[in-house]
């Protein structure tokens, strides 16, 4: 920026104050306004769309592993099993691999209005927000009729319903593939013990939480097994979503009240953890780890489980399984494949969670049973994009099946309907494909996390109040009181 | 002065007009005047980027945004009466895990701003002790003192996520072999260690103090290598031990840098937030740079609350420790 006014025409070689002062001032100004510049000029995210000619480029925001590694062998897949039209070209663009900096950045784009990437693979923890806000395009109004009652007829519901809107019913995103934990167990420890995985069929029918903790006790007792059982307990939010979900679920229990209250309305539902369920779940894991003891649990087995779950998280909890350590092992599907291949195909079993009350007992509106948590993907719109049929064409091209099947022999992610599940193609799969009845169970038996725009905060309350209970730091009861009173304040 | 063709006019008007008026000020400043002068521009560069984003935060403390974050309501000091009452009864982090509850006070006090005074006392008592033994010792000349050196700055070059990783490992029940021994002295809780607040705040404090002592080491021996030699033969001909050498001539002439060196540790250990993130988690062990991260999604106005009043913490105990020195005459 030029200085104010002229040179004075005095002697150029020395400097008075006079010039010192103008100058001092000038450089002050610009360094100013250099500092204002950075912060004005904000940051432009170019389209990364361009068309040349009749070919339209959409752009995705992807996995970027998956980009890197599987990228082109994709976009051939969605146009010659998945039947785009050769006139769309697909642009992964690869995300952050933390999930919580994918939203972050997307939450970004979304909320300064840019059109690129025009669709996006979002997580089902977070989904629901963006839907919330406004921020994903209707995909009711977007999908051919045809499509929209596959989704609804075919796809597992539970997960499907975490890209649905509670107010309208409208969905917003494309289930592109599911994940849902199972109980992992050690085969050949529990066949030489003298049970029957196979006739009993384990892999489908869930049994009673009471069962499988006398067995789980006996076993390990009589086996050269360090644990009985290892699961993920630590204060984080995996606990929060999951295993504490799973476990207050299967006895009827709920955070809020029921299914029907998972995704809100904040603030409008009533707040169930410090019921009898949720306690009963609580005092169950404890005399899992503790073999503490209750009345109305003295028909179960106990003292199994270590008190280091209350440290672990997935990869830190398996060790021990796939080093040969655990008897029976709660985890994801990626679990499967990496136990099946350090323990043998042969030793290592799957079944669904286990349960302590049937759905038709349970207190809470859709719970009870077997219950597997529920994680998984989705494929959203970018509202402000401006080639949204090509992206409809694009979503439509994932949900063909062959594309589904080929995306579980590619990356191993789950086929997000059941029927698939029965295919030779996904049965073929190794070592994964021969564990696909479980998974079947597991899927449509799915909890969502409740999440809303508060999810976050009480994630983590609900993290710390249930580590602290099995810890035995306070009583079951005392926990859920305290956690019953931080999630009414959090709803506010 | 005449004024006789156009143009001599003309430059007249032009010598008599603002600029010229406001240089003939300049010029008649006096010097101490004009040193402040020269300061204008940097004293606008720092408001600019030291108190704009102070008083900004501030104002965002006035007000409360909604869940989805689309609209802001005015609430005054609504945010600041939460806070240290808890008369809303709304949900702040670590509130309910960190103290009995006999001790605890609704709002932000009951936790927060006891892990942190606790954190920064303890680890800079222990920091200013330890880095001043050190200091001492490298400030013998023995074989061996660069390798001592190198030994001893190192833990300060760890990152600090590193470190915070390096010990979560040392205590995590897997792989750690740290839990036992200090489990079988009764100072640590043998299990679920890293989620025992007591314990973890055991551990982030240990941690703070193995890495930053090496700090206080480098300040205070640029301190004792200042120190004219000629007093230590002087005080030896007059008789002094080392302990009466170091008393008289070093602890005296080494407090200012001490000093200095106490500030800045106190305002990095009440900021404290990434340490304790990487070892323990915030909700174990909540400090107030932890809550405001916490709350920053959800509750902008919270957040940027907590934020003001550690900012006003850290400026309290700067200021106060300044006027102790200055009372001393360090």
């Amino acid at each position: 920026m030029p200085p104010h006014g002229t040179g004075s025409g005095q002697d150029e070689t020395s400097v008075s104050r006079r010039r010192f002062v103008a100058g001092a001032g000038a450089t002050g100004m610009a360094a100013g306004l250099a500092g204002c510049a950075g912060v004005l000029g904000g940051n432009s995210n170019p389209n990364g769309s361009n068309n040349s000619g009749s070919t339209t480029t959409v752009t995705w925001g992807f996995d970027a592993t998956f980009a890197n590694d599987h990228g082109e062998e994709f976009s051939d897949l969605l146009h010659n099993e998945g039947g785009l039209s050769d006139d769309i070209e697909i642009e992964l663009e690869g995300g952050q691999e933390d999930t919580g900096g994918r939203r972050a950045n997307y939450n970004r784009l979304l909320s300064a209005g840019e059109a690129s990437p025009d669709m996006f693979m979002m997580d089902n923890g977070w989904v629901n927000i963006f839907i919330q806000r406004g921020q994903v395009a209707n995909l009711s109004e977007l999908l051919s009729d045809d499509a929209l009652t596959t989704i609804d007829e075919e796809y597992f519901s539970g997960f499907t319903d975490t890209a649905i809107a509670p107010q309208s019913g409208d969905l917003y995103g494309v289930p592109l593939y599911p994940d849902y934990p199972v109980m992992l167990y050690r085969k050949d420890l529990i066949e030489e013990a003298g049970y029957d995985p196979e006739g009993e069929n384990w892999a489908t029918e869930p049994m009673t939480w009471q069962r499988w903790s006398n067995i789980a006790e006996e076993v390990t007792a009589n086996s050269d097994v360090e644990y009985g059982f290892t699961t993920q307990w630590d204060i984080y939010a995996g606990t929060a979503c999951c295993t504490f979900n799973e476990v207050l679920s299967s006895w009827g229990g709920a955070y809020f009240g029921g299914r029907d209250n998972l995704f809100g309305p904040v603030g409008e539902r009533p707040v169930t953890v410090d019921s009898d369920p949720v306690i009963n779940s609580l005092q169950m894991m404890r005399k899992f780890v503790h073999d503490e003891e209750y009345d109305h649990l003295s028909e179960y087995g106990g003292g199994f489980a270590p008190t280091e779950i209350l440290g672990w998280i997935e990869d830190a909890s398996l060790a021990p399984f796939t080093n040969g350590d655990s008897l029976f092992h709660r985890n994801w599907p990626y679990a499967i494949a990496q136990s099946a291949n350090e323990l043998g195909v042969e030793n290592v079993g799957t079944m669904p969670i286990p349960y302590a009350v049937s759905e038709s007992e349970a207190e809470f509106q859709g719970t009870g049973g077997s219950t597997s948590a529920l994680g998984g993907w989705h494929v959203t719109a970018n509202p402000n994009s401006e080639k949204l049929d090509a992206v409809r064409q694009v979503m439509e091209a994932t949900m063909v099946p062959e594309v589904q099947l080929s995306l579980f022999e590619i990356e191993g992610w789950l086929p997000p309907r059941s029927e698939l599940f029965n295919s030779d193609q996904a049965q073929n799969v190794d070592p994964t494909g021969q564990y696909l009845d479980t998974l079947r169970v597991a899927g449509e038996n799915t909890m969502a996390r409740p999440v809303t725009s508060v999810w976050s905060d009480q994630s983590s309350v609900i993290a710390e109040q249930a580590n602290r209970v099995v810890a035995q730091n306070v009583s079951a009861a005392e926990g859920m009181t305290t956690l019953q009173s931080e999630l009414e304040d959090i709803e506010g | 002065m005449s004024s006789g063709t156009a143009t001599d006019r003309s430059r007249e008007s032009k010598r008599s007009g603002p600029l010229v008026t406001l240089t003939r000020r300049v010029e008649n400043l006096s010097d101490t005047q004009y040193a402040y002068l020269l300061l204008v521009p940097v004293f606008v560069i720092l408001g600019a980027v030291a108190f704009y984003p102070l008083l900004r935060t501030f104002e965002l403390s006035l007000y409360e945004t909604t869940i989805d974050q689309a609209s802001q309501t005015f609430v005054g000091f609504d945010n600041y009466i939460e806070l240290f009452t808890g008369e809303k009864n709304r949900w702040l982090p670590g509130t309910t895990t960190f103290l009995p509850s006999e001790f605890s006070i609704p709002g932000m006090i009951s936790s927060a701003l006891v892990v942190t005074v606790l954190f920064a006392g303890v680890t800079v008592t222990f920091e200013t002790v330890i880095g001043m033994g050190q200091a001492l010792i490298l400030d013998q000349d023995f074989f061996g003192r660069r390798w001592v050196r190198a030994a001893i700055i190192i833990p300060w070059a760890v990152p600090v996520v590193i470190q915070g990783i390096m010990f979560y490992l040392m205590f995590h029940p897997n792989v750690g072999f740290a839990v036992g021994p200090l489990a079988d002295l009764g100072i640590l809780s043998a299990t679920n260690t890293l989620n025992d607040p007591q314990s973890a705040l055991f551990i982030v404090i240990v941690a703070d103090i193995w890495k930053t002592s090496a700090f206080m080491a480098l300040l205070i021996l640029a301190g004792l290598q200042s120190i004219d030699r000629s007093l230590y033969d002087v005080a030896k001909v007059a008789g002094a031990s080392k302990w009466q050498q170091f008393r008289m001539i070093t602890l005296p002439l080494i407090l200012p840098t001490v000093g200095v060196a106490v500030l800045f540790r106190m305002v990095g250990a009440l900021k404290v937030y990434g340490l304790i993130d990487s070892v323990a988690g915030c909700e174990v062990v909540p400090s107030l740079s932890c809550m405001v991260v916490s709350t920053f999604l959800t509750r902008q106005g919270t957040s940027a609350t907590i934020a003001f009043v550690t900012a006003a913490i850290i400026g309290i105990a700067v200021t106060v420790i300044i006027y102790q020195q200055y009372k001393e005459g360090i």
